[in-house]
């Protein structure tokens, strides 16, 4: 049992996708109107007359239109210079195959919670196959007991749709080719070939099985024209004299196959669910990658959030559909220019929320001035994990501090990468050398379970430097400093405090042979200096802060 | 005014009423008994900003507010270094009983990106305290925007600033002077939440230095400075160590030795 969704208006509605959010509220309202009342499945285009006549034209020729548009007189396949002639205001795009393929896929995505079986099929012309607009094909028929009733599922699958800035038509089919050929027709009219089951029965009987005989009367009325092959094989089933499937399908099976070829009769056979389909299913892809282009260019910042939005909408459902998070987003800013601006956002939580993602992005997107116009922009997100589900305690006892570096990385989007650092004590005799510093910041969850790795390496540490106290601020390089055989002097007098700690290390590599010392100035700070024995220098190396 | 409003009034906290003076208000100690005497609220202020006027860095803030930092490092919550001066140096704080994974430095260019910074790690409630220092600038908005940030993410705020703003006003809910005479620190409290200031505490924020000897300079150990020592052969071959070895060992061996040398860390 196939669902297949149509989409008549794909090829606009891809390309007008990323200009404004005006047009999404608009489609939006009027289809939740309609499917509330009428529940046709069929979007009526009430509300069109609000944008702008449009088309998308390809090779010099119409290829697609809006309401508006078509009112004036504009059809398909005409050339430009009648289409003006109809309509002096139409506005007229390229069509965009990539982003076309990029938006069915978005939408097969969306749509894979519903059916893990579905096809794609983009608008095609081959030899035997002629398929005028784009199409997803669900398999329904597994989907059922989980959704109790073909009415829920439905309901599902419009409500996931009307989300999103797309008109579409259902129909459903014993075949993925009947269902595509139902969606030609209101949904009330492939409805009927589903008997209709008491909720209490569904129990027992959870598969409502489409009736074969219904869908084949519905179909048998389907005219000759519709069929999904090339036009030069109706022309020929039209010259005999046919103008129904119902009336070609009555022929015996070996007459249509020597009359009309064996495309046409596998597609007979295969419409009248009597031949099985090749199956080539829609495969999610391992990573993310998605690019939009702007018919106009954009010149602000402010003009870039709507399509961050949508893309990041996008990666939500994309991860939530994998079951992965992401640790790092990566954004491209293509300018007129040919110059390309790409930054990478490091996200911290294993959870997936797009406002997050978007917060992230827009203190990234501060850091950078555009130089020229915005062409384009993409984002790529390849480097995910596993969602892995933490065990929350039922009873908060965490304390006062949520345990959360949320804010590292909002600071390290702002002021960039590496003003963000750890230090982290090691087992090194040369002062320089025990303190080490990392960008790597330690998950707090993580490092709890770790704990008792913890004590052991502290009284290790206690070990060393129980017996001195170090000081707490050192210097990045030791600063050289005056001795006159009688005083230290840097800034004013130094004075020794205390006796010396003799620290050699590395001999073998390069020698540090130092004594150390504290010394406290004259205005009653406490510095930590030492004699280089290799040097025969003093210098000043920290301060006890 | 209607009993509401005063009920109202009486819950906030910053409301200071002179006959709930033993209200224990929220508020950690600072580990040092003689300065928790003289605070009102027995320790360092939560939810509140605790400004800390120096003469110059370190003379023993680290120091003062470690107890503080130790104590909140055993729990949860990040502690955070918004532009320190220097570089923190682990072994030190570690032996002061601070958890370094929960320690996290920021460093900012400007004063604005600071106190940026400073805003989002405080009222993120991820981060039990914050230790800002700001250079020597009038910053009264600034300061304000802090004591809410460290108000609503209910931390310990700690701002490090010059002592030449003491006479200046300050959102600060504690502020403290601190300057060092004659081996110990004193420190005069110009403002307090909770009651009157003005009091002066002396601290030994270095106790261990009784354990240190002091020397006279005569005694001093007598190091030459002049490079060349002139009696003793190896002292000489010292001053460049890579030409020691190489003269002893072979030649192979040698230049693995410089190179190993050249990525050992140089301090000059």
């Amino acid at each position: 049992m196939w669902l297949s969704i149509r989409l008549p208006q794909l090829p606009l509605e891809s390309v007008l996708v990323n200009v404004n959010n005006q047009q999404k509220i608009t489609y939006s309202d009027k289809s939740i109107h309609s499917n509330k009342t009428t529940h046709s499945g069929k979007i009526a285009n009430s509300n069109e007359k609000l944008s702008p006549a449009c088309a998308i034209i390809e090779d010099n020729l119409v290829y697609c239109l809006n309401q508006e548009a078509h009112q004036r007189g504009v059809r398909i396949g005409q050339n430009v210079t009648s289409a003006f002639a109809f309509c002096d205001h139409l506005q007229l795009i390229e069509r965009n195959k990539y982003q076309e393929a990029q938006q069915l896929q978005n939408l097969a995505i969306l749509l894979y919670q519903v059916s893990s079986s579905i096809k794609i099929q983009q608008p095609q012309w081959r030899e035997n196959l002629s398929i005028q607009q784009a199409l997803l094909s669900l398999e329904i028929g597994r989907s059922l007991q989980l959704y109790r009733g073909i009415n829920n599922l439905i309901d599902v699958v419009s409500l996931l749709l009307i989300e999103e800035p797309v008109e579409f038509q259902l129909g459903i089919g014993h075949s993925e080719k009947s269902a595509r050929l139902l969606s030609h027709y209101p949904l009330a009219s492939s409805l009927q070939s589903i008997p209709s089951i008491e909720a209490k029965e569904l129990d027992n009987n959870p598969q409502a099985k489409i009736d074969f005989e219904l869908v084949n009367k519905q179909l048998e009325k389907i005219p000759v024209e519709l069929m999904e092959i090339d036009y030069k094989s109706i022309e020929k089933i039209q010259s005999v004299g046919f103008k129904t499937i119902g009336e070609l399908a009555h022929l015996p099976e070996s007459a249509i196959r020597k009359r009309f070829g064996v495309d046409t009769y596998r597609y007979l056979m295969q419409l009248f669910a009597k031949l099985a389909d090749p199956e080539d299913y829609f495969v999610p892809p391992e990573s993310f990658y998605q690019k939009v282009e702007f018919i106009d260019v954009v010149h602000h910042r402010q003009g870039l959030l709507f399509p961050i939005k949508r893309l990041t909408q996008q990666l939500c459902q994309f991860l939530r559909l994998k079951q992965k998070s992401c640790q790092s987003l990566y954004w491209e800013l293509f300018d007129s220019e040919k110059n390309t601006i790409g930054f990478e956002i490091l996200i911290s939580e294993s959870l997936i929320d797009s406002k997050v993602y978007i917060e992230l992005t827009q203190l990234n997107l501060e850091r950078y001035t555009l130089h020229a116009p915005i062409e384009a922009i993409a984002l790529t997100a390849n480097k995910l994990n596993e969602l892995t589900s933490e065990s929350k305690s039922l009873f908060e006892d965490s304390g006062d501090f949520k345990q959360d570096n949320h804010f590292i990385h909002k600071i390290r989007a702002k002021l960039g990468n590496n003003s963000c650092y750890q230090i982290a004590q090691r087992q090194e005799h040369v002062p320089e050398l025990a303190s080490s510093y990392s960008m790597e910041i330690n998950d707090s969850r993580l490092v709890q379970e770790a704990s008792h790795h913890k004590y052991i390496s502290l009284s290790l540490a206690l070990d060393i430097n129980q017996q001195t106290s170090r000081p707490a601020w050192l210097f990045e390089k030791p600063k050289p400093i005056q001795f006159n055989q009688r005083k230290l002097l840097w800034k004013g007098e130094l004075q020794i405090i205390s006796s010396q700690e003799k620290i050699t290390s590395y001999w073998w590599k390069k020698n540090v042979a130092r004594d150390y010392f504290l010394a406290e100035h004259q205005d009653g700070t406490i510095y930590w200096v030492f004699f280089d024995q290799e040097k025969r220098q003093w210098f000043l190396h920290g301060i006890y802060g | 005014m209607s009993s509401a409003a005063i009920t109202q009034l009486l819950q906030n906290n910053s409301i200071w009423q002179a006959s709930q003076k033993s209200v224990r208000r929220p508020a950690l100690s600072t580990g040092y008994a003689s300065l928790d005497k003289q605070l009102h609220y027995r320790g360092w202020p939560k939810g509140a900003v605790t400004e800390l006027l120096l003469p110059r860095n370190g003379i023993g803030e680290i120091r003062l507010v470690c107890p503080l930092l130790a104590k909140l490092s055993s729990q949860t919550g990040y502690i955070c270094w918004i532009n320190p001066p220097f570089r923190p140096y682990a072994p030190a704080l570690s032996h002061q009983q601070i958890d370094l994974t929960k320690l996290i430095i920021i460093r900012a260019k400007s004063t604005q990106d600071t106190i940026w910074a400073a805003q989002q790690a405080m009222a993120s409630k991820a981060c039990s305290a914050a230790l800002i220092w700001l250079p020597k600038k009038t910053l009264t908005n600034e300061m304000r925007k802090l004591t809410l940030a460290a108000k609503n993410g209910n931390c310990w705020g700690f701002v490090l600033r010059d002592q030449i703003l003491q006479q200046q006003s300050s959102a600060a809910a504690l502020r403290i002077v601190m300057q060092n005479k004659q081996a110990q620190q004193n420190l005069s409290i110009i403002k307090q939440p909770g009651g009157w200031s003005g009091q002066q505490v002396k601290l030994n924020l270095f106790p261990e230095r009784a354990y240190w000897n002091a020397t006279p300079v005569n005694q001093w150990p007598v190091y030459n400075t002049s490079n060349q020592p002139k009696d003793n052969q190896q002292l000489s071959l010292k001053g460049n160590s890579n030409k020691l070895i190489t003269e002893h060992k072979p030649l192979s061996f040698a230049k693995t030795t410089l190179v190993e040398a050249a990525s050992t860390p140089s301090l000059h």
